[in-house]
């Protein structure tokens, strides 16, 4: 025999289940702009039937149904593509971040615009043959001057900006590591709390998900693999190193600056502090800022220390075999000088003697009189000048090359490099959206689809509350109306 | 394919975001005239606009030192004219003296005259452009024609005392690796193969004694023997005529000399005005920007801008809301 009551509770599972779904709708509604969440299902199900009892058989229809109960509220969840969106964001975030530096070194260039490092060489090579068609007038000397001190400036201020763009590179690079430490200790923290809500038996699909959006904020910053185990705990394996383990976590820290002047800290890398290792990450943001750091330096800080060094051993070496029209003809001076212990480029000046006295330079071949003394030269002479702006214009100086190639392949290496990176940055772009479209396809909320959802569970649920009130006016009925005769 | 807002929105924001990047990108182009801003936007038109505008650095140089070297010796070429010219009197002089009929004070004048024009001579040695000698070799603050007192007769005449040898030449480079020598000396023109001062200054001391009442029947038969030539002695004395002669054709292939130099500047000038011309329409071709085209570009750019933000705003407004009850 059935129990009366029965409706009753089946009415308030019904109510219950259709209740909670409205709030698993609500929480959807409510996070549909959030970044990383993925919209939450519910799972209803009939409860277990309720069989009639009997002594051998069934005496009436079947099994009873009990109602509903909600058996799961599960995350969509796509972990393929959500190891794709990883891999994405570090190679968007090592081609962004490289192109935002290279198109800085494009401004410190500043070519091909007429302020350049090209521009003032080639003036300085005009001077010099300014001063080779007049040397014995003054204002030609003085405007050589000038510009060998242009060309010095411009030298140390390429160089040292070039030297300051990686220094900050250097300190970029510290301060990412406070955050990727602070995403490994997130992450062992959310293991230890996921480990704990699954152990009962529950879906801890927010804190998953807040793991999962950490994970792609990490791997914006390095290249980042991550395994979960089925106890739910996520293990993440950066540039080939265990970061976090279990509820543990390594550290990165920043790695020692080089006092070497020959690498000018080029090999600078953040170092593990568990092993002492070098940190090794070749994608996303820190891996762009590691290599730009080297690359920088190998492609155009020590190309422009050669430039330099070659244009002053050039200069001063066929200088110092002319005669200058001062009392000290033949005196051997210096056009350039330079600081031996540091870079040629970021010390490169003409020589104050000069600056002060023009009539130092040498822009006259050796004198001799007719016994073979030496002699002051003739004022009209330039050929020593005529032959520097030769050296400077025509001599295969820096391996093979003349100058002014040597300096346009270092631009047009820039350009390619550039162009490069700034095109996969867009490709990388696309590519993200696109694969981030297809999840959140999945995984996204449809605020239409949940207003539909809505409707749907707000009218499951006034028709549950309707079952309770059917029953009730039939158990009113049987209890306060039946059996009234002859009363 | 399930859409979601968020999905939505992502692809609507990408899509205005290229828009407005190519927007900016055309623009800024625009604004400044040039194709090529930074090396990344054509590397390979870089390089050659670097190429190119060091050519034309050159060229400008190579044409200033060609119009410099081209100053001066039109203003050699002009003097030598002078020069010419006065050697075209000292010959007339040379012939009146030869002539038998002479009286002492015909002398007397033809010396004075004589003396004059030489000392005029001296002076268009010693010509300047701006504060150089022209005639004076490398030596160009030292004047180079100066009068100076023979060591043994103490007598004054003219010497050079400019640079020599290998000193000499002044030189410009009108070409990567090409000099040419800008210059003739006083030494050539007047002193040296030409002889010229030195013959007139015999001369002038032979009519100077030829014009004098006091001298001597000895000192003027040395004096016309100067004048005339010596054909008797050993080896023969060439005349006042026969070495002004000789002068002239010195000077005269000096001359020829520099007007050949002058045609060869002009030429090289020519060259590398047509270079520095070339050469800029060049570096216009690789850096300049297809204004009409670039309009064109933007204006489509514009357009597509406008329709995904129409698009945009239309997929973005309704939702079901709208129709529920």
């Amino acid at each position: 025999m059935r129990t009366t009551f029965l409706g009753y509770e089946t009415g308030r599972r019904a109510l219950q289940a259709q209740q909670l779904a409205l709030e698993i709708t609500g929480h959807n509604i409510a996070n549909a702009n959030a970044p990383g969440y993925s919209r939450q299902t519910i799972r209803m199900e009939a409860t277990a039937p309720y069989a009639m009892p009997t002594m051998s058989k069934v005496s009436g229809a079947g099994m009873v149904g009990t109602g509903v109960q909600v058996t799961d509220i599960r995350a969509v969840r796509d972990f393929f593509l959500d190891a794709q969106i990883r891999n994405e964001t570090a190679n968007i975030g090592y081609w962004e971040t490289r192109q935002d530096l290279l198109q800085e070194v494009e401004v410190i260039f500043s070519e091909p615009q007429e302020v350049g490092l090209r521009s003032v060489i080639d003036q300085f090579w005009s001077a010099w043959q300014d001063v080779a068609a007049n040397p014995s007038q003054e204002q030609y000397r003085q405007v050589l001057v000038q510009k060998g001190q242009e060309l010095a400036d411009t030298f140390r201020t390429v160089f040292n900006q070039l030297r300051d763009l990686r220094t900050n590179i250097r300190r970029t690079i510290d301060s990412k590591l406070v955050e990727a430490n602070a995403i490994f200790g997130q992450i062992a923290d959310l293991n230890r709390q996921i480990s704990r809500v699954l152990a009962v038996g529950d879906n801890p699909n927010d804190l998953m998900d807040t793991r999962n959006r950490l994970t792609e904020q990490l791997a914006r910053l390095m290249d980042v693999d991550a395994q979960v185990d089925q106890n739910g705990i996520m293990t993440i394996v950066v540039a080939g190193h265990t970061a976090v383990s279990g509820f543990d976590h390594d550290t990165l820290v920043p790695g020692a600056e080089a006092t070497d002047t020959t690498t000018d800290n080029s090999l600078y890398r953040p170092v593990w502090q568990s092993t002492g290792q070098a940190f090794a990450a070749e994608r996303g943001e820190l891996g762009a800022y590691i290599n730009a750091n080297t690359e920088l330096f190998n492609s155009y800080q020590s190309k422009i220390e050669t430039l330099a060094q070659t244009i002053i051993a050039a200069v001063n070496g066929q200088h110092k075999q002319g005669y200058n029209l001062t009392n000290d003809f033949a005196g051997q001076y210096e056009f350039f000088t330079k600081i031996e212990t540091t870079f040629a480029a970021a010390s490169i000046a003409v020589n104050p003697q000069i600056a002060a006295n023009p009539w130092l330079i040498a822009a006259a071949d050796p004198a001799t009189d007719a016994a073979g003394n030496p002699v002051p030269p003739p004022p009209g002479d330039g050929a020593n000048a005529r032959k520097i702006a030769d050296t400077l214009s025509e001599a295969p100086l820096v391996g093979g090359s003349r100058i002014d190639d040597y300096f346009r392949g270092i631009i047009g290496e820039l350009g390619v490099a550039t162009q490069e990176s700034e095109r996969l940055a867009e490709n990388q772009n696309l590519l993200l959206t696109q694969v981030q479209n297809q999840r959140t396809s999945l995984t996204g909320v449809s605020t239409d689809e949940e207003l539909i959802n809505l409707v749907k569970y707000q009218q499951g649920y006034n028709a549950a509350a309707r079952l309770i009130t059917t029953i009730d006016e039939m158990v009113d009925t049987i209890i306060n109306r039946m059996g009234l005769v002859g009363r | 394919m399930r859409v979601t807002n968020q999905g939505l929105l992502n692809s609507i924001l990408l899509g205005l975001q290229r828009n407005i990047t190519q927007l900016e990108d055309h623009q800024s182009r625009i604004a400044s005239g040039k194709r090529v801003l930074q090396p990344s936007d054509d590397p390979a038109a870089t390089v050659k606009i670097l190429d190119l505008r060091s050519a034309m650095v050159e060229a400008n140089q190579y044409k200033a030192n060609c119009e410099d070297g081209s100053d001066w010796l039109e203003q050699t070429d002009n003097t030598i004219t002078l020069m010419e010219t006065a050697i075209q009197r000292v010959r007339e002089i040379a012939v009146s003296a030869s002539t038998d009929t002479n009286s002492v004070s015909a002398y007397q004048a033809l010396a004075s005259e004589l003396k004059q024009i030489v000392d005029g001579l001296a002076d268009l040695g010693n010509t300047k452009v701006g504060d150089l000698y022209i005639f004076s070799g490398e030596a160009v603050n030292t004047k180079p024609v100066v009068q100076e007192a023979d060591p043994v007769t103490g007598q004054m005449h003219f010497v050079y005392k400019g640079a020599t040898g290998g000193q000499a030449s002044l030189v410009r480079q009108i070409a990567p690796g090409v000099d040419l020598s800008i210059n003739v000396t006083a030494e050539d023109l007047l002193f040296g193969a030409s002889g010229l001062l030195p013959s007139l200054e015999k001369l002038t001391d032979a009519l100077t004694v030829l014009g004098s009442d006091t001298s001597t029947d000895a000192e003027r038969q040395a004096a016309l023997a100067v004048v005339k030539g010596d054909p008797t002695a050993s080896p023969p004395a060439p005349g006042a005529l026969e070495l002004i002669g000789q002068a002239e054709n010195e000077v005269l292939r000096l001359h020829t000399d520099v007007g050949a130099r002058v045609k060869r500047l002009e030429a090289a000038i020519a060259r590398n005005d047509a270079m520095i011309d070339g050469l800029t329409k060049l570096v216009s071709k690789q850096e300049d920007l297809d204004v009409p085209k670039a309009i064109l570009e933007l204006a489509t750019i514009d357009s597509s801008y406008k329709l995904s933000l129409q698009m945009g705003a239309r997929i973005v407004q309704p939702t079901l809301l709208d129709f529920l009850r």
